[in-house]
């Protein structure tokens, strides 16, 4: 049920965040332009923010901005978008868009029953 | 171990008054620093064979290009760049080099500019995992990176905005009269800095340094060297560097200071409850409560207490943070790190420039560096101590 992908080692199948070209958890030297693989989208808050300043005039007319540090159980923690009403230890699910500049983005939503967070 | 790596000076601390922002080239505020160096040391700048600087804004230039730049000659030159942590890293290899006799009279320079765009410029392109996993997210550049880290520290160890204040109001007050520090007219109360406008929440103006044009510089030497031409000088005791430790920590809560803590105690030779004034990296108040905990000056999530136990001066002056620190004096750059070093070497040999902390013979100065993705990489320190007061 998820739509996450993440960047994956084909050797010991850990996931990792940001995208490298060697695993950091084996040190496999990954294959170039190697396809990022479906990763469990649930994860906990681990910290929150609401951003009110930013150095990119085109974020200003959504500021202010939260945002929360996940970590997913798929392994990695990440910086996300996030609603405004999280708390630590919040289950959330995470999920992967892409933005206006093409930049691919992760976000967090809250989890629901049927995510059995 | 080498004898004559407990035989180091530092000597000729000098800092540029910082400007908020300035059409000054780096190579121009380098050139400052090391024409400001020299002068303190009565030495013809010919002399110097070891040149160390530290910038993110001297791009096209390198280290080597400002020897020429600068018409030097070196059997020494070197280019750390591991931001805060960067002025350490110079202070440990200059150390070694100058113990082995490769070299004999290094400059530790940090300097920045600061034009209206130079910021962002550096946050935008900073690494890319933060052009990847950090900037897309509303481009708050480290401001966002540290509240997620305080957030989560006062979750886990119950600190409040007040335990922050109580150190920020502090170091404001021992900025005060400061000729270097761009807020030594700005006196700041806990009221002031609880309602302080918000910039990435939990943190507020006041827990946020402030990006200057400026630059800060010392000599290494050996302290046969120091002696003879009748300088002030720190002895080096010991040095601590360590990057990227603890990176299975979901959130960082310590550094690499907490790794190599015994390791550093036990090379200075004495202990923490013996130091007389600390200088944190304070890029934010959070990492100024984490090097004091690694540090080994109380333990994990117990630098809230330990700073309200630390004895005043009727000022409200406390010893962290000597001249302000960088929420004080602002951040020039990869300076920010030289800027405590520069600070705890003046207090052991008697040239404060502002507060001169009573009887102070040791200094624990603290470096951090290189908030690459979701945490600074970069862990250095160093304890100084009165070797020639002025």
């Amino acid at each position: 049920m998820s739509a996450l992908t993440l960047p994956h080692c084909p050797s010991c199948g850990a996931f990792h965040w940001p995208a490298r070209t060697i695993c950091p958890h084996c040190h496999t030297l990954l294959p170039e332009g190697a396809p990022w693989a479906p990763a469990d989208s649930r994860g906990t808050v681990l910290a929150r923010t609401s951003l009110h300043v930013s150095l990119d005039t085109a974020f200003d007319a959504s500021l202010p901005r939260a945002l929360a540090t996940v970590a997913l159980r798929a392994g990695p923690q990440v910086i996300a978008f996030a609603p405004t009403a999280f708390e630590i230890g919040d289950p959330v699910n995470v999920s992967l868009s892409q933005d206006h500049h093409g930049r691919q983005v992760l976000s967090a939503a809250p989890a629901t029953r049927q995510d059995d967070n | 171990m080498s004898a004559g790596y407990y035989d180091i000076a530092l000597c000729a601390p000098f800092s540029l008054v910082p400007e908020r922002f300035s059409t000054k080239s780096t190579q121009r505020l380098i050139a400052e620093v090391l024409s400001g160096v020299m002068k303190k040391a009565r030495m013809p700048m010919g002399e110097l064979d070891g040149l160390s600087i530290a910038s993110f804004t001297l791009a096209p230039d390198t280290a080597i290009a400002m020897v020429e730049h600068l018409g030097l000659s070196c059997r020494y030159v070197d280019q750390p760049i591991l931001g805060g942590a960067s002025a350490i890293a110079a202070v440990r290899r200059a150390a070694r080099m100058v113990a082995a006799g490769d070299v004999r009279t290094v400059a530790i320079i940090g300097a920045d500019k600061n034009d209206a765009t130079s910021f962002s410029k550096i946050v935008e392109d900073f690494s890319v995992f933060a052009r990847d996993a950090v900037w897309p997210y509303g481009a708050g550049g480290p401001n966002a990176v540290f509240a997620l880290i305080t957030d989560h520290y006062m979750h886990r160890f119950g600190a409040a905005r007040e335990d922050f204040g109580a150190l920020c109001v502090a170091q404001r007050n021992n900025a005060q009269g400061v000729p270097h520090a761009i807020f030594r007219d700005r006196p700041l109360d806990l009221s002031a800095y609880m309602s302080a406008r918000p910039i990435a929440e939990p943190l507020c103006l006041y827990d946020c340094v402030m990006p200057v044009a400026g630059g800060e510089g010392c000599l290494v030497m050996h302290m046969r060297d120091a002696e003879a031409a009748g300088l002030p000088y720190a002895r080096r005791l010991a040095t601590l560097e360590r990057h990227n430790a603890f990176c299975d920590d979901p959130v960082q809560t310590r550094g690499g200071w907490a790794m190599d803590e015994a390791a550093f105690w036990a090379q200075s030779g004495t202990t923490p409850d013996t130091v007389d004034c600390i200088e944190t990296y304070d890029d934010y108040p959070v990492m100024s409560f984490i090097q004091l905990e690694d540090l080994g000056f109380c333990s994990e999530g117990e630098a809230a207490a330990f700073v309200r136990t630390l004895t005043r001066d009727r000022d409200g002056r406390l010893p962290i943070n000597t001249s302000g620190g960088q929420l004080s004096a602002g951040q020039a750059g990869a300076a920010g790190g030289h800027l405590g070093l520069v600070e705890g070497l003046r207090q052991v040999t008697g040239l404060a420039e502002g507060w001169a902390v009573e009887r102070a013979r040791t200094a624990l100065v603290a470096g951090y560096g290189m908030a690459n993705f979701d945490r600074g990489l970069c862990a250095t320190a160093a304890l100084l101590a009165e070797g020639r007061r002025a």
